[in-house]
């Protein structure tokens, strides 16, 4: 197999810097070249969306009013959220998501038995294998409820409509983002890790000695392989990638309500997004432009931070970003084992579309069940031997999960060919109100090992 | 001048207000009370002038939503932790997402905020007072850059909470900050056509100055410009009942869980009953204030124990050798202005707060909620009745309240501040405010 010539210049490594002022994304891509002074005001969050303008009429006013009503309900669900924290329930600590140990929390849910009632959030919680097993298989449970409402739509006002889709859908959607077609060129796992690589390489000379493997290198892969494998126009491509990244919040947005900049600059992305494949792909229909949205925005984040954990978990065992780096076949390996005990999405919900009985418990229509995928992961219960939960098949992921692999798998493997003395270099902080995904905000790193100064 | 009163429409918010409107109106300024309508009776019967604005949707909504009670989510809250553990960045950013959403934002729905700009632009005050719940006041005085002063009802703990968040915030990875007063007051801003910087921000938090009726030893470390002022009671109409004219001829201890808290939680806090009839054998007169919804039998109750409804706090404590409250604002300042000796069960907002700080103060007994049953009250209400020293320790509360100008005199304060601040406000924001 051969590759085709890249059809554009590779996306710049730090497009963001470029960018005028108005066009900065989210606050999370507002990333200080150093900390700010203790004592510093923090800096004002901006949306990507210009500041509205002053009421113009009763129309307009009618339009910020309920904009703002959206608004106040989102902080009303983080500030229930947080009171459930305070109440000691640990779905409510999970979703808080502060620096404490998710497992923490994780295992307090198991240890209440197989289904955990959060009384306070009005979701049942469950760390067990076979009752995520269930959760995900049994047709009782779907991604939105019996009058197609998804999953929090009243509490979570910014919600990702992209990732808001029930089974049928996305079964129907997901043979159109198989390898070889109708919307992918690639006929073939290889041919798409192989493209990745290409792109990664580029992307890794474009970054300077000291570069953050979460922003500059994770987030920034998935759209140049995804606007190829689309056969996006080459005009399109700067503009796919550069706003792919800004969905990040989407998959976390799904359970946490995001601070209100955020999930305007997240909303705003994801429209950028499907406006854009709509404009590309309208001729392959409808279901084509869904399938492609929902694959680039379920498949962007997750990448990345199933990438940024991989390069984490081996740097932190002694020994093992150097078999890598011997051996860069080990790549998917790698990867396969951080799936199985890190999975980067820890967090599934589904909602009841008939009464069922789960664990025992008799469930009406209309119930939210939560499935703590991390924890159903590293079950004791589970049998000897199972295969890793991965990604949940029933929904979203259905079209995406397999294109995560791979290119978190070529990226990898790419890194660890290119530099093979990559080091840490400086703290990396994790993304606050990421509870499903833990996801990196930055992960400084460098190129080469330290020089140690003479003395 | 023009001086433009704001107060969500409560009346235990409301009250502390009126002696300083009284002040500047007989200083001969103009003055209205803006507030949704369900205070305008009350405004009025205070005697002054009413400025209907917005509506109580969002804050009926948000009663509903929390089924009527506030109580549970006070530990969200729990200022007085602050005197006692390390603060940190998780507790502080809890305590600004739940003020926020819970109280602030609720309590000045987006109606209400524009329709207090339209007023302010139409009728265009000098001065722009608010009480400190009352950010739709600082928001109108912002966007239309009129000065404006908060006036307070307690310890000043949202100034300092949001100081130990600021500062906990500067020291977090920028990632990781995160402002939920910030990001209300800025969609709400943006609505005027404002995009507001940090330093406006704080300024619409904090206000031009804070305007503090607390003696000295109650106060929290100072936020921005702080002008203390001394309490002068309002009670509300007030009658003055015959029994108050014969002195009680053994000590009098006021009980009472006060009126708001009643009216608005619809329950009480404290199981009442039960404690009633364990005062029956303590020396003491004890009035406690009940309405008959506490009370299934009046008449069974032991012989030193009188029961009346409602009686003027002003009128009744100057009797009393102490008072059990809630920490209630108009209750609290009463009782510290009269130099009565007070046990504090205190569960609401800042009134675990106040409860440590008389006790702090040597002028009172913190009796927590979860510690409150018949042989803990009977003792605190011995203890409160026969000790010299907390005795001793009210009257020095008391001696620094009465040290403290009075509304009167610090209306040429308030004059002088507000022409030294009317000049910065006339830049920015104003422009920005009358260009639509």
């Amino acid at each position: 197999m051969t590759a085709e010539p890249l059809p554009a210049e590779a996306v710049p490594a730090k497009p963001l810097s470029a960018e005028p002022i108005p066009a900065q994304p989210s606050p999370g891509a507002h990333r200080p070249a150093e900390p700010p002074a203790p004592g510093a005001p923090a800096p004002a969050e901006r949306s990507a969306e210009p500041a509205p303008p002053a009421p113009a009429g009763p129309a307009a006013r009618d339009v910020a009013l309920a904009e703002a009503r959206v608004a106040r309900r989102n902080q009303l669900t983080r500030a229930a959220q947080w009171f459930a924290g305070i109440e000691d329930d640990p779905y409510g600590l999970l979703l808080r998501a502060g620096r404490d140990d998710p497992a923490v929390h994780e295992e307090r849910v198991r240890a209440q038995g197989p289904l955990h009632r959060s009384a306070p959030l009005d979701t049942w919680v469950t760390a067990h294998r076979a009752v995520a097993e269930q959760v995900f298989t049994d047709p009782a449970f779907d991604g939105t409820g019996p009058d197609g409402t998804p999953v929090g739509r009243d509490d979570l006002p910014y919600r990702s409509d992209l990732l808001a889709l029930d089974r049928a859908t996305a079964a129907r959607l997901a043979p159109l983002t198989a390898f070889g077609g109708p919307l992918l060129w690639a006929q073939e796992e290889d041919c798409v890790a192989q493209r990745a690589a290409t792109y990664a390489r580029r992307l890794l000379e474009g970054c300077g000695e000291y570069f953050d493997l979460a922003e500059d290198f994770a987030r920034r892969l998935v759209g140049p392989v995804l606007a190829e494998q689309l056969s996006l126009p080459d005009a399109a491509h700067e503009e796919f990638a550069r706003v792919l990244p800004d969905c990040r919040h989407a998959l976390d947005g799904l359970v946490c309500p995001q601070p209100y900049a955020t999930a305007r600059a997240t909303r705003a992305a994801e429209a950028a997004v499907t406006g854009l494949l709509a404009r590309h792909l309208s001729d392959a229909g409808e279901d084509a432009v869904r399938a492609a949205g929902v694959l680039a925005v379920g498949a962007a984040e997750p990448t990345a931070v199933l990438l940024v954990e991989t390069v984490r978990r081996l740097r932190a065992r002694p020994g093992a970003w150097e078999r890598l780096t011997a051996d860069p076949a080990l790549a998917a390996d790698a990867v396969r084992d951080t799936l199985r005990t890190a999975p980067p999405v820890r967090l599934e919900t589904r909602i009841t579309r008939t009464a069922t009985t789960l664990a025992g418990t008799p469930l009406p229509t209309g119930s939210r069940v939560v499935v703590l995928v991390a924890a159903a992961h590293r079950d004791p219960a589970a049998p000897a031997g199972a295969a890793p939960l991965g990604f949940a098949p029933d929904l979203h992921f259905a079209l995406s999960a397999t294109l995560i692999t791979v290119l978190a798998t070529a990226a990898l493997r790419t890194l660890a060919e290119t530099l093979p003395h990559l080091r840490e270099a400086g703290e990396p902080v994790t993304r606050p109100r990421s509870p499903v995904l833990l996801a990196p905000a930055r992960f400084p790193v460098a190129k080469r090992e330290s020089t140690p100064c003479a003395s | 001048m023009r001086v433009l009163i704001t107060c969500f429409a409560h009346n235990t918010h409301y009250h502390p207000l009126v002696p300083l409107a009284w002040a500047l109106r007989a200083a001969g300024h103009e003055v209205r009370v803006a507030s949704q309508p369900a205070l305008t009776e009350v405004v009025n019967g205070s005697g002054l002038t009413a400025q209907p604005v917005g509506d109580l949707d969002s804050i009926t909504e948000l009663m509903t939503q929390i089924a009527g009670d506030p109580t549970p989510y006070q530990r969200g809250l729990d200022f007085a932790e602050t005197r006692h553990l390390p603060y940190g960045w998780e507790h502080a950013l809890g305590q600004q997402t739940m003020m926020t959403a819970m109280s602030f934002a609720p309590l000045n729905g987006d109606t209400t905020i524009d329709d207090l700009v339209d007023v302010a632009r139409s009728w265009r005050p000098d001065l722009i007072v608010w009480e400190p719940f009352t950010y739709a006041g600082a928001i109108a005085a912002h966007v239309t850059g009129t000065p404006h002063a908060r006036v307070l009802w307690g310890p000043d703990v949202v100034l300092n909470a949001r100081g130990q968040f600021l500062d906990l915030m500067s020291r977090q990875p920028a990632e990781r900050r995160e402002d939920p007063m910030a990001e209300w007051l800025t969609w709400t801003l943006e609505r005027h056509g404002i995009t507001p910087d940090a330093a406006e921000i704080e300024n619409i938090v904090t206000a031009d100055w804070t305007v503090d009726p607390a003696p000295a030893s109650l106060r929290l470390p100072a936020v921005g410009d702080v002008l203390p002022m001394r309490y002068v009671p309002y009670n509300g109409p007030s009658v003055v009942p015959d029994w108050l004219r014969t002195p009680p001829d053994r000590p009098r201890v006021c009980l009472t869980l006060g009126v708001s808290a009643r009216e608005t939680f619809g329950r009480d806090a404290v199981p009442f009953e039960d404690l009633l009839h364990a005062l029956g054998d303590v020396d003491a007169e004890i009035v406690a204030t009940l309405d008959a919804a506490q009370l299934a039998d009046r008449d069974a109750l032991p012989a030193n124990i009188r029961v009346v409804d409602f009686v003027p706090l002003d009128a009744l404590l100057p009797s009393c050798a102490a008072i059990v409250h809630h920490g209630g604002a108009g209750t609290h300042s009463t009782a510290t202005l009269h130099g009565v000796p007070q046990i504090i069960v205190g569960a609401l907002w800042d009134a675990p707060l106040k409860a440590l700080l008389h006790a702090e103060a040597g002028a009172g007994i913190d009796l927590p909620p979860d510690k409150l049953d018949t042989d803990t009250l009977r003792a605190a209400i011995i203890r409160a009745v026969e000790d010299p020293a907390l005795a001793a320790g009210a009257r020095r509360l008391r001696e620094q309240a009465l040290a403290d100008p009075s509304p009167a005199a610090v209306v040429t304060r308030l004059e002088h501040l507000t022409a030294a601040h009317r000049d910065r406000h006339r830049t920015a924001p104003r422009r920005r405010g009358e260009s639509q």
